[in-house]
């Protein structure tokens, strides 16, 4: 059976599942794929997450021209209640924006969404499915704590060859199966083939719902299969087991059967694993159908009759089985997914730490007036402000509507203004080449640590550059975790040659790239200004120097902020006209150490700006 | 909502367990932070915690929830005398929603009264829901600055002061405030995390036995909720029984003097700031002393709550790596002796 097929299979029974993510750039395939969830999900055409979506769009708000018309208070839904007992499609994951991202994962975890905003209050169901696409390549990824709640990951060779089939016997679903089929071959579907694909789901949902307790042996199978591939996740586990119930509901077998054990791993773990199975995995020699079973754990009473289940499974069966399982998942798990599935666990590390920056919502901080104004999704009316305006007209529009006191319109809206400080992002550039490089890196890690340490309130960030011998690197990307920092921190090494002009044009590439996520950059460089490496990587100390100048002027003429810190012994000529040229501060290192350099740059930050 | 799991029902997690209990037992502790990622039974805990709870007496239509008998801080309306009926409520626990606007949390202008009869009324929020019992913030690191700030202004005074959009309005907001957060996503500030009395990590089981424990009961859970809860009800009630005694036993749990002279050394070896911190552990120790039902806080008692009560307010040394939790067993040795100090 086709495991895309299988999957969408379960997620039909149990849509606590979550979903499925498809780590896959566009292609007529990956376009096949989406027309066949949606039409097994039975949703069509599939509702879409639009990037840029408001947060009273996702969670629900005011509806105002309702309100206004009607006189109390209507809620339009938002976009996790509307798909409730639906699908979602999340398009480009990868970009989307924390604070949806975080509205989702709330609304899997829950199956409900709760409503308290602009003076509503309220709870609704919103269990939906979820369909992620994921286009990142190599370097973005959508967080792994949101993906883990997807139970079933697709990565990129997956669609684009047919995966193996899953060990499980064909056609659990063969209406589905078909009509997967007919999207591969290109061939137009029958009107009435999205009709038979309902009239499937009657049997296996009555025999999910009549099914005895999961056997603990099994779960337990599963778990050591969990190591043994060492999955990161702490849900795989849960989710198989799940998955498992459903596949046993479809294919109307015993929670014990092995081709179902081995199916639900392959779809649920095999994808999530981060080493691949050793021919002789020694984890798994015995799996233990544990004895110690009865102790403390009350049984819960059987649901349902349980009928063909055997309450416990013979041991002996599984064990032999074993090997076989861990070989179904094996083939059922080809090398490439594992190397597509590392590369987007490496994307999700660079991601990480990154929370704060991209929840700043306008609609929050500290009140500052109000502006007349047409009333975009996400702006705040300011009632009394709004009534002010209306109240001069009142005997001149005509009257209101019964029941309301006021004649409202909307030129009387009054729109609440919010004060946000821009926090900025404080990006250090370290010279880590010659002899001086351990000291000075030691002291730069050190303001880069203290600076964070205090930087919570200000939700700033620090990022660091380091360059020596022919390389610059973005040791530390932008990040407000300290424990993130000083990981990333520990190993750098120091020594070698100065590329101070190829560190020049990277800051300035940072620089902008920081603007461009709405933060204000403060470069500060840790040199004494003797670059001897010129763009092109040649020793030639001559051209360095003219190559460093040109870059910093072109950081100069983008207008950033800059700071230098002479490392020299004493004040060096060259760091000095750096900075003239960067358009930057000058100082001397201070010789405290790194409390001094974090108190300096905290005091040449860029003032704080008000955002509308 | 629906039936909550059951609290006893949470495999491993001990730290958090104990935390929360002792801030049922001595709600002025001052609140719980759990270190984690999500999705490691922090919301379940936390909503299966008020089941423990008896109801409370509450004042009939008061939308504050205020106690019959306490005169202190009830809110304008209950003080101002006259007529009380009686009514009994559940502890409530309220969830601060993601993307929770200001005027939700604080309470604000009520727009129906507002638009239909052109009248000032107040419509209260979260804060009031919570007063007298937990208010859980899920990702405490992913809230506006400034709803922290007001949160943790609440917290601190019990009361919630609105003056607003032609409001002003003071009503009491008593509260165990529950945190949730996770270190790797973001420093939190130190001002923040001094006002939390207790801190413990969560973290998933490593166990495979108890991993697969975890599958199996929720997979239960989830398949029958009802016959669930009633599997469990047994040590339910147990532990909602020696609750309600602990809460009876703590104001005659006694710490003798030795011990305070032992707290505040410990204290002061560890340099964390402020006198919190010391107040702190002695009050847990008595909860932690309720708790096992003893009269008298003793070392072990001590010993058990001090790591989760000094954690987040030692000074961090941006060089030094060692773990609080490391830092706070050595001098633990050191103030009580060689040895095991529990």
């Amino acid at each position: 059976m086709h495991p895309f097929v299988a999957a969408l299979a379960c997620l039909r029974l149990a849509p606590e599942l979550g979903g499925l993510f498809l780590r896959a750039r566009p292609s007529p395939q990956r376009q096949r794929w989406l027309a066949f969830a949606a039409a097994a999900l039975g949703v069509q055409p599939l509702p879409r997450v639009p990037l840029g979506l408001t947060d009273d769009r996702l969670y629900g708000g005011l509806d105002l021209s309702a309100t206004v018309r009607l006189g109390r208070p209507q809620l339009q839904q938002g976009l996790l209640a509307q798909a409730h007992g639906r699908a979602l499609l999340l398009p480009m994951a990868e970009r989307q924006p924390e604070a949806v991202l975080a509205a989702l994962q709330d609304a899997l975890d829950r199956g409900v969404v709760t409503v308290a905003r602009e003076g509503l209050q309220g709870t609704y169901p919103a269990r939906f499915v979820l369909l992620a696409v994921d286009e990142g390549e190599g370097g973005e990824a959508a967080p792994e704590r949101f993906l883990e709640r997807l139970a079933f990951p697709f990565f990129e060779p997956a669609v684009l060859a047919p995966p193996p089939p899953l060990p499980m016997e064909e056609d659990l679903w063969p209406e589905a199966s078909l009509i997967f089929e007919l999207l591969e071959g290109d061939e137009p579907l029958a009107p009435g083939a999205l009709a038979t694909l309902e009239d499937g789901l009657g049997a296996p949902r009555a025999r999910l719902a009549a099914q005895g307790p999961l056997p603990r042996s099994v779960v337990r199978a599963l778990g050591e299969l969990t190591d043994a591939l060492a999955v990161p996740s702490s849900r795989a586990l849960g989710q198989a087991a799940l998955t498992l119930r459903c596949l046993c509901a479809w294919a109307d077998c015993a929670l014990t059967s092995p081709e179902a054990l081995a199916s639900a791993a392959a779809l649920v773990l095999g994808p999530r694993a981060r080493q691949a199975l050793a021919s002789e995995p020694p984890a798994t020699e015995a799996p233990p159908p544990s004895p110690a079973e009865s102790a403390e754990a009350p049984e819960p009473p059987p649901t349902g009759e349980g009928g063909d289940q055997a309450e416990e499974p013979a041991p002996a069966g599984l064990s032999a089985s074993t090997e076989v399982l861990l070989e179904a998942i094996a083939t059922a798990v080809p090398e490439a997914w594992l190397t597509a599935a590392s590369a987007c666990a490496k994307a999700q590390r660079a991601r990480a730490g990154r929370v704060g920056a991209r929840t700043r919502l306008v609609l929050r901080g500290r009140p500052r007036g109000v502006r007349a104004g047409a009333l975009a999704p996400g702006d705040r009316l300011n009632v009394p402000a709004t009534l002010r305006a209306a109240a001069p007209f009142a005997k001149l529009r005509p009257p209101p509507a019964p029941g309301l006191r006021f004649a409202l319109s909307p030129e009387d809206f009054r729109i609440q203004c919010y004060e946000t400080r821009a926090a900025t992002t404080t990006l250090f550039v370290v010279d880590a080449s010659g002899s001086a490089a351990i000291q000075r890196l030691g002291e730069a890690k050190g303001a880069v640590e203290a600076m964070l340490a205090d930087s919570y309130a200000r939700r700033d960030e620090v990022a660091m550059v380091i360059f020596r011998g022919e390389h610059t690197d973005l040791v530390l990307p932008p990040t407000r975790a300290l424990v993130r920092a000083r990981r990333a921190l520990a190993g750098v090494p120091g020594g070698g040659a100065t590329p101070l002009a190829k560190a020049v044009q990277h800051a300035t590439a940072l620089a902008q790239d920081i603007a461009r996520q709405g933060r204000q950059p403060l470069v500060v460089f840790l040199t004494d200004g003797r670059g001897n490496i010129a763009l092109d990587g040649r020793a030639d100390r001559a051209q360095a120097q003219a190559d460093t100048e040109r870059a910093a002027r072109a950081f100069a003429f983008q207008g950033l902020a800059g700071l230098v810190l002479d490392t020299g012994r004493r004040p060096e000529p060259r760091a000095r006209a750096l900075a003239e040229h960067l358009g930057a501060a000058y100082a001397p290192l201070p010789r405290q150490g790194a409390a001094a350099i974090a108190q300096l740059v905290t005091a040449s930050r860029p003032r704080s700006a008000a955002a509308p | 909502m629906a039936v909550p799991y059951p609290f006893t029902a949470i495999v491993a997690q001990d730290g958090m367990k104990h935390a929360l209990l002792l801030a049922v037992v001595d709600p002025s502790l001052g609140g719980v932070m759990v270190f984690g990622d999500r999705g490691t039974g922090k919301s379940t805990a936390v909503r299966g915690l008020a089941a423990l709870l008896p109801r409370m007496a509450v004042v009939k239509g008061c939308p504050y929830g205020c106690d019959p008998e306490g005169q202190g801080g009830a809110c304008e309306a209950c003080r101002a005398g006259g007529e009380k009926k009686r009514a009994w409520a559940p502890v409530p626990v309220v969830d601060l929603p993601l993307g929770a606007t200001e005027d939700r949390v604080v309470g604000a202008l009520d727009l129906e009264k507002a638009l239909t009869q052109g009248e000032r009324a107040f419509d209260p929020g979260l804060l009031a829901r919570a007063h007298r019992g937990f208010l859980y913030i899920d990702e405490i690191n992913l809230l506006d600055d400034h709803l922290v700030d007001l949160l943790l202004d609440v917290a601190a005074s019990g009361e919630n002061v609105l003056e607003r959009e032609g409001l002003s309005v003071r009503h009491p907001a008593r509260f165990v405030l529950i945190g949730s957060g996770n270190p790797e996503e973001g420093e939190l500030r130190p001002q923040l995390l001094d006002r939390f009395g207790l801190a413990v990590d969560v973290s998933t089981p490593q166990d495979l036995d108890d991993r697969v424990e975890v599958v199996l009961r929720r997979d239960a859970f989830e398949r029958d909720p009802e016959a669930f809860t009633e599997a469990w009800a047994k040590e339910t009630e147990a532990l909602s029984r020696r609750l309600a005694r602990a809460r009876r036993l703590l104001p005659k749990v006694t710490v003798p003097p030795e011990h305070l002279r032992k707290v505040a050394q410990l204290c002061l070896s560890l340099g964390t700031d402020g006198l919190r911190g010391e107040l702190t552990v002695l009050r847990a120790a008595r909860a932690r002393a309720a708790l096992r039902g003893g009269k008298a806080v003793t070392e072990a008692d001590i010993a058990a709550i001090a790591p989760m009560a000094l954690r987040h307010r030692l000074r961090r040394n941006v060089l030094d790596d060692t773990g609080s939790e490391g830092r706070i067993r050595r001098a633990l040795e050191e103030t009580f002796g060689a040895g095991e100090a529990g």
